[in-house]
């Protein structure tokens, strides 16, 4: 767990940020990175940038509801959610927050939205949906108990039990391999694969690939890939001391150069590297996961 | 839950490898050292833009590719650094380091101010010096 500081812009109040991150159960870890529970009090409030990243967004707020102000599909209206489930996508949303945001995020992997949500990932591709909306009643039981639930042990141990009662361990296995295989290797080369490489280690024709990885997770192979290198680069950024600098960044990531980088970030999250740092909150989007 | 062990290390000293992955993965076995992040240039995987290191027992250091750019910290040479890392069984570790290859400089010895430790050069030629005094 890496502590951050916080916006600038000083509150009134005390500024506390917490990141609490644990493992959940584990026949839920195929498709469950680890939960991130987060409590930020005393900043003023803003607006942070919901970026595109490798897993589904499924938010689960305790207290104050999560208020996307621009969802990344403009034609979508803006709303708020107690439990937010949000497909892959390849535009930043714009989420407002007050002095106090707290809750669980769940890193899902695309490949188990058939487990979790009883859909494809590609039905929640650049949507939001209240969680309750898709899976029914249970979406606002787990809600409901993570608003009681005392202390972080306590909530996660609320998630596992949900989620272990609705996931539909079945349904997975109707993510096609050679779908999985594709995923895997994307995520693993943060993005790098080309098309083509990809299409050939699958024995699959390129257009067979782009119409079968579309039809699972709502975007092509090559946005995809764009976005998982995206999502490798804001984490090194993140990560990394300021003496790494961006064209490094850049290199490693697998850009042509700096500028090809800087285009990218323009389009996935709406600003420049640099921008991004400065204005980004306390991150808890990739923060290295717990040891063991 | 703000502060715990790893993010509490403020001191981190940054090496440069002329083979980066190479001594990583000497660095584990000879030391025990557990990588926690490498990123590779992407068309070049040899050369190692950043990364992190850490020892079990507390604290790490970074290290990159010597001759990456030619920034200040891509330009030194290697080869030159020496570390001091705190050991609780430097018998068994100089056993290890030197099963893994790395070049004896002093052997493990009790030093007339109560530590007992040992001194060996990696691939590299870079000094690591393991031992039970914690520092003042």
């Amino acid at each position: 767990m890496t502590r951050r500081t916080g916006p600038r812009r000083a509150g009134p109040v005390e500024r506390d940020s917490q990141y609490v991150t644990a493992l959940p159960a584990p026949p839920l870890r195929a498709f469950i990175e680890r939960y991130v529970g987060y409590r930020l009090t005393g900043f003023a409030p803003g607006v942070h940038r919901g970026l595109p990243s490798r897993y589904l967004t499924f938010i689960v707020s305790i207290g104050p509801p999560i208020d996307v102000i621009a969802q990344s599909d403009p034609h979508q209206a803006p709303d708020s959610y107690r439990c937010v489930v949000s497909g892959l996508q390849g535009r930043s949303a714009t989420i407002g927050y007050g002095a106090h945001q707290e809750g669980v995020q769940i890193d899902v992997s695309p490949l188990g939205a058939r487990v979790l949500f009883g859909v494809p990932s590609r039905v929640l591709w650049d949507a939001s949906v209240e969680c309750s909306d898709v899976v029914g009643r249970q979406g606002g039981e787990l809600w409901e108990r993570l608003q009681g639930a005392p202390d972080w042990p306590a909530r996660f141990a609320a998630c596992d039990e949900m989620l272990l009662r609705w996931a539909n361990a079945d349904a997975g296995a109707h993510v096609a391999p050679e779908l999985r295989q594709a995923w895997h290797t994307l995520v693993r080369s943060g993005g790098v694969t080309a098309v083509g490489e990809l299409a050939n280690e699958l024995g699959w024709s390129r257009q067979h690939l782009a119409r079968r990885f579309g039809e699972e997770f709502g975007l092509g192979p090559k946005l995809a890939a764009r976005v998982l290198r995206f999502d490798r680069a804001t984490t090194m950024l993140r990560h990394t001391p300021s003496f790494t600098t961006i064209a490094q960044v850049a290199a490693s990531c697998g850009y042509f150069d700096q500028s090809h980088l800087d285009r990218d970030f323009l389009e996935l999250a709406g600003c420049s590297p640099s921008q991004l740092l400065t204005e980004e909150l306390p991150s808890f989007q990739d923060d290295p996961a717990p040891p063991g | 839950m703000t502060n715990n062990t790893e993010s509490s290390t403020r001191v981190w000293p940054i090496l440069s490898y002329s083979d980066a992955p190479e001594a990583m993965a000497f660095l584990t076995r000879a030391f025990g050292l557990e990588r926690r992040a490498a990123y590779a240039r992407a068309d070049d995987p040899q050369i190692i833009e950043h990364a992190e290191m850490r020892w079990p027992g507390g604290g790490g250091f970074m290290l990159g590719t010597a001759g990456k750019d030619d920034s200040a910290f891509g330009q030194r040479k290697p080869g030159n650094d020496a570390v001091y890392v705190v050991c609780d069984d430097p018998d068994a570790l100089f056993a290890q380091a030197t099963a893994a290859g790395a070049e004896v400089v002093r052997g493990p010895a009790d030093e007339d101010y109560g530590s007992r430790g040992f001194t060996v050069r990696d691939l590299e030629g870079n000094i690591w010096s393991f031992g039970t005094y914690a520092g003042e």
